[in-house]
């Protein structure tokens, strides 16, 4: 009797652990999978509450996720990685360091320019509309004194601030090409916006604290168009070979785009030259089509650690095998791995600007010629990382 | 009696089971998933090129700057990106603060420094700004580190890299 009242216990306190850990599991299981569920609308209507206007979270739907949801907010209060308010799916904006002038240089020689369309001339990014110019007409640019830059031949005269925009009229930069006559240069046609920004302080851009006045003309366009334009290639070898270096052109202007500060006194994030990497503008785009075509698709693809754009350093040559980045801590993806096809003999590291860090494009080169794919290739030489969406 | 004890023990295990296996799912998702790792890994040596084009097309979103998600230290300001656009005018009621987001956007211009001697004797925003012109003027990552500002030293080691690779 004894016995089969300690059973009917045991069966008993059995049947209600059974019933307590279905429970607890169907509601661990499908209270998961209905937060989950919720979670698609969950940070949708936190964004609707927030009253942020939809145009900058329509894109992520149907599942707006919690990344997309803080990248959103950051947007909205103005901070992050900000898309052109009129570039779309072309990224976000980057400054160009296109080329400067003496104050004696432009004085004898002034700055001209003119568009494919109607443009404006504005006192600063978005600001006072000092005049709105037709396409045709050639706007000039001479510095006067005191670090005020004078506008005149489409205008009256005009002095203004040491700082000048040139934009679309109609709003629309994406179709907007500037020829902005380089003394010089036959690559001088330029889409998006151009800038002249006045400087007087240290020679930065020489590395010297020689004084120095210089009048900058810059190009900020989104970085789609920028990657159209990279003078580093001329977009001929295999597909995959153009593709990786399409998106480490544009993995390099983003890390510009968020990190860098030594231009900032100029008014640039990035030069144009192989101090940064080379950019040839719409003259070198409509020479060299693959690159737009590589860029196409690969478009808002970057490569990333951890959730982070990396610094995609890149060069032409090694010895054999890249190098270790000396700065493990904040660049762990720059190390030492093999690059067979890259090798040149008696090649030492910081000879010829081969720094030796990152990719190697002739590498890169080789292993696309051998059928590695552009991810793959990628991947080999920025340890650990993954490619990444943009926008 | 002993055949209902057999049922419910039967009963329990399947219903252990079926947690389990529920269960590890969720957590698998919850804290193992590779949108929470962040880093796709793969073999580095070159072995690894079935997959490759499967993993190089996983849509994963990249995260905002540095500069916004360093956050700062000694209690200075949380300057933003769009606080460098604007040439800082937010700070301009307040000395220490502009001075900072200064300093963070790099528009205090980089001073030559020769030696730590430089910036032994300084103190605070002074001492942290002396150590980065130290550091961009020796090109040594190293001394970035002696910062006390988190934001200030991650703007210096990138600082440093600009210098490097220009």
């Amino acid at each position: 009797m004894i016995q089969k009242a300690k059973t009917t216990k045991i069966a008993f306190i059995s049947l209600l652990a059974a019933i307590f850990l279905a429970t607890a599991g169907g509601f661990f299981v499908f209270g998961d999978r209905a937060q989950a569920k919720s979670s698609v609308t969950k940070w949708q209507k936190k964004l609707e509450q927030s009253g942020i206007d939809p145009a900058l979270w329509q894109k992520c739907l149907p599942k707006v996720s919690r990344s997309e949801y803080l990248r959103v907010l950051k947007l909205a209060a103005g901070g992050g990685v900000q898309p052109s308010t009129d570039s779309g799916s072309l990224g976000p904006e980057i400054a160009v360091g296109l080329w400067y002038f003496e104050k004696s240089e432009i004085k004898d020689d002034p700055f001209k320019i003119d568009a494919n369309k109607d443009y404006n001339i504005r006192k600063s990014d978005g600001g006072e509309i000092i005049a709105t110019v037709s396409a045709s007409l050639t706007t000039r640019v001479t510095y006067t004194e005191d670090g005020n830059l004078k506008v005149y031949s489409s205008i009256p005269d005009r002095i203004v601030g040491g700082e000048i925009w040139f934009d679309a009229a109609d709003g629309n930069n994406s179709d907007l090409i500037f020829d902005a006559h380089r003394p010089g240069d036959d690559y001088d046609n330029f889409r998006g916006k151009i800038i002249m920004n006045y400087y007087h302080g240290d020679d930065i851009y020489h590395g010297s604290t020689t004084q120095v006045s210089q009048i900058w003309v810059i190009n900020k366009l989104p970085i789609e168009q920028y990657v159209w334009g990279m003078g580093e290639t001329t977009g001929t070898g295999p597909t995959d070979h153009v593709r990786v270096m399409t998106t480490i052109f544009r993995t390099y202007g983003d890390w510009y785009i968020q990190n860098a500060t030594k231009y900032k006194p100029l008014g640039f994030k990035i030069r144009s030259d192989s101090g940064s990497q080379i950019y040839g503008g719409y003259d070198w785009e409509k020479d060299h089509p693959h690159i737009k075509e590589a860029a196409d698709d690969t478009r808002g693809r970057i490569i990333s650690y951890k959730g982070d754009p990396v610094l995609a350093a890149y060069c032409s040559w090694t010895d054999g095998k890249t190098r270790n980045y000396p700065d493990r801590k904040n660049y762990p993806y720059l190390k030492s791995v093999k690059d067979p096809y890259g090798k040149k003999k008696g090649l030492k590291p910081g000879q010829a600007g081969n720094h030796m860090w990152g990719l190697s494009a002739n590498g890169a080169l080789g292993y696309a010629k051998h059928g590695k794919s552009w991810t793959w290739i990628l991947k080999h030489y920025y340890s650990k990382t993954a490619i990444s969406s943009a926008y | 009696m002993k055949k209902a004890k057999y049922i419910f023990v039967v009963l329990y295990i399947i219903a252990a089971l079926a947690v389990a296996y529920f269960g590890y799912s969720v957590v698998r998702e919850r804290y193992f998933s590779p949108e929470k790792k962040g880093v796709e890994k793969i073999k580095s040596d070159g072995q690894n090129p079935a997959s490759d084009q499967a993993s190089g097309d996983q849509e994963q979103a990249a995260s905002a700057s540095d500069i916004d998600n360093t956050p700062p230290t000694n209690g200075q300001p949380n300057v933003q990106t769009a606080d460098c656009d604007n040439n800082c005018k937010n700070f301009k009621d307040n000395a220490d603060n502009l001075k900072y987001c200064r300093q963070v956007c790099g528009i205090t211009p980089v001073t030559p420094k020769n030696s730590e001697g430089d910036c032994a004797n300084l103190t605070g925003l002074d001492r942290d700004s002396c150590w980065r012109d130290l550091a961009v003027s020796k090109k040594d990552f190293s001394i970035c580190d002696k910062i006390s500002d988190a934001k200030l030293q991650k703007v210096c080691h990138n600082r440093v890299t600009e210098e490097i690779l220009n």
